[in-house]
């Protein structure tokens, strides 16, 4: 793994013909909590998106540990991108997570391992049976947390993690993104919430109308 | 007796030449529905994941192709699989094996046209999710089809009514012929050339249920969609 997780260089991002994002130079390192900052609609999402390579095509370079992110073969297993509402499958909770380590290939014998480990880690008891479409939206955070840890990923995006939440499950989330960085993750994450940004960020990047404007400790 | 009450005798008394040809006309629509059905999801999905101009002008033909009279589709498959033709020695012309091909090739456009359409109102973080899971291709169009299920269930029930109800392809492929390729349609436009108007009526009333049942399923995976 090198010093660098993500790498953006002249970076330049269009949707139906109009510049949305332009980012001349932004380096994320590992281990750290990285957060965007900026008003509604000045690009942080879609820089969430662009380094998760789930939005193309755009001018410029983006890497994701010394590899382009459309060629990586490692930003698909050691990263994942977490939905502002993140979306659950028609089944229960407990078979999401298990659709999901079906996707990244992990073996039936370490998928119970696993889910047993994220279910001790995050209470989610409680969860597992309940038909995950109908969860409400801090419990779905929750499950699309544990279910991306539950993936064995080391670099989480999350775009606004803990928007429109009463405050009982806005401080579990907290205190989940917490735990998640003093366990040495990678997070990238788009937020407005200061409480938030005080408490867990080592870098903060700056957006405005679709420029990325540097990055303070 | 009224045209009427003879037709609704004949269709409860069991006439049984009425009700072979009912058979052999669902019998033809549901294979023809299989058939179109099974090219027209994986179609539709990679018309789904396709992006830019090539998308827009490939979904362009298909609803071009699904404005086809069945007549065109059913010279086309005629040209196929007549004696003179790349598919003459397989003798599908007048036999139920032409039918069905014509009438899967009449309804694939529009399974692929409505479950492309489908698949476009899904939530686009679904595609989004699936992505950063890491599925493959299989694994992210299984998951889309099951999101999907009741577009793909709509889109098949269409495809039902729309090979039941056409009149071009059976005739032309299928020959009319009695107890073997004649279909509920074609044998209501020779039953009326007859002068047989409550045999043609009572076709027509199992045509009317079969597209009241189809609407009536269409609005329960509506309803639960």
């Amino acid at each position: 793994m090198t010093d660098t997780l993500f790498l953006v260089e002249e970076l330049r991002f269009s949707y139906n013909k109009s510049l949305t994002l332009s980012c001349d130079s932004l380096v994320i390192k590992p281990s750290l909590c990285t957060v965007f900052r900026g008003p509604n609609g000045s690009g942080k999402t879609t820089m969430l998106k662009i380094l998760n390579n789930l939005l193309g095509p755009f001018a410029g370079r983006v890497e994701f540990d010394g590899q382009a992110v459309q060629e990586s073969t490692e930003l698909r297993r050691r990263s994942m991108y977490v939905h502002q509402h993140p979306v659950m499958f028609a089944s229960t909770v407990e078979a999401n997570i298990r659709h999901a380590m079906r996707l990244k290939k992990f073996s039936k014998a370490e998928a119970d391992a696993r889910l047993a480990s994220i279910n001790r880690e995050f209470n989610l008891d409680a969860l597992l049976d309940k038909k995950a479409n109908r969860l409400s939206g801090g419990e779905t955070q929750r499950v699309a947390i544990a279910r991306a840890i539950a993936c064995g990923v080391d670099t989480l995006l999350f775009d606004e993690p803990t928007s429109s939440m009463d405050r009982e499950m806005d401080a579990i989330i907290k205190k989940m993104l917490l735990k998640l960085k003093n366990d040495g993750y990678s997070i990238i994450m788009a937020s407005h919430d200061d409480e938030l940004i005080d408490a867990i960020a080592d870098h903060v990047v700056s957006f405005e109308r679709g420029v990325c404007k540097g990055q303070e400790n | 007796m009224s045209a009427f009450s003879k037709a609704v005798a004949l269709i409860v008394g069991g006439d049984k030449s009425l009700w072979f040809v009912i058979n052999t006309s669902l019998r033809f629509s549901f294979w023809s529905t299989i058939f179109s059905v099974l090219p027209g999801l994986p179609l539709a999905f990679m018309l789904f994941l396709m992006k830019g101009r090539l998308r827009n002008i490939l979904a362009a033909i298909v609803n071009a192709i699904m404005a086809l009279p069945t007549v065109v589709i059913g010279l086309f498959v005629y040209s196929a699989i007549s004696n003179r033709g790349p598919l003459g020695s397989l003798k599908l012309l007048f036999a139920p094996g032409g039918v069905i091909i014509g009438q899967s090739l009449l309804a694939l456009p529009l399974v692929i046209a409505m479950t492309y359409t489908g698949f476009q109102k899904l939530d686009p973080r679904y595609h989004e999710t699936l992505t950063t899971l890491g599925a493959g291709l299989f694994s992210k169009m299984a998951a889309i089809m099951r999101e999907g299920r009741y577009v793909i269930l709509q889109a098949a029930l269409s495809a039902f009514g729309r090979v039941t109800g056409e009149v071009g392809v059976s005739m032309m492929l299928g020959g009319n012929i009695k107890g073997y390729t004649r279909t509920m349609t074609t044998s209501v436009a020779l039953e009326i050339s007859k002068g047989e108007f409550e045999y043609a009526l009572a076709l027509g009333l199992i045509l009317l249920i079969v597209a009241l049942l189809i609407n009536v399923l269409s609005h329960l995976g509506i309803r639960n969609d």
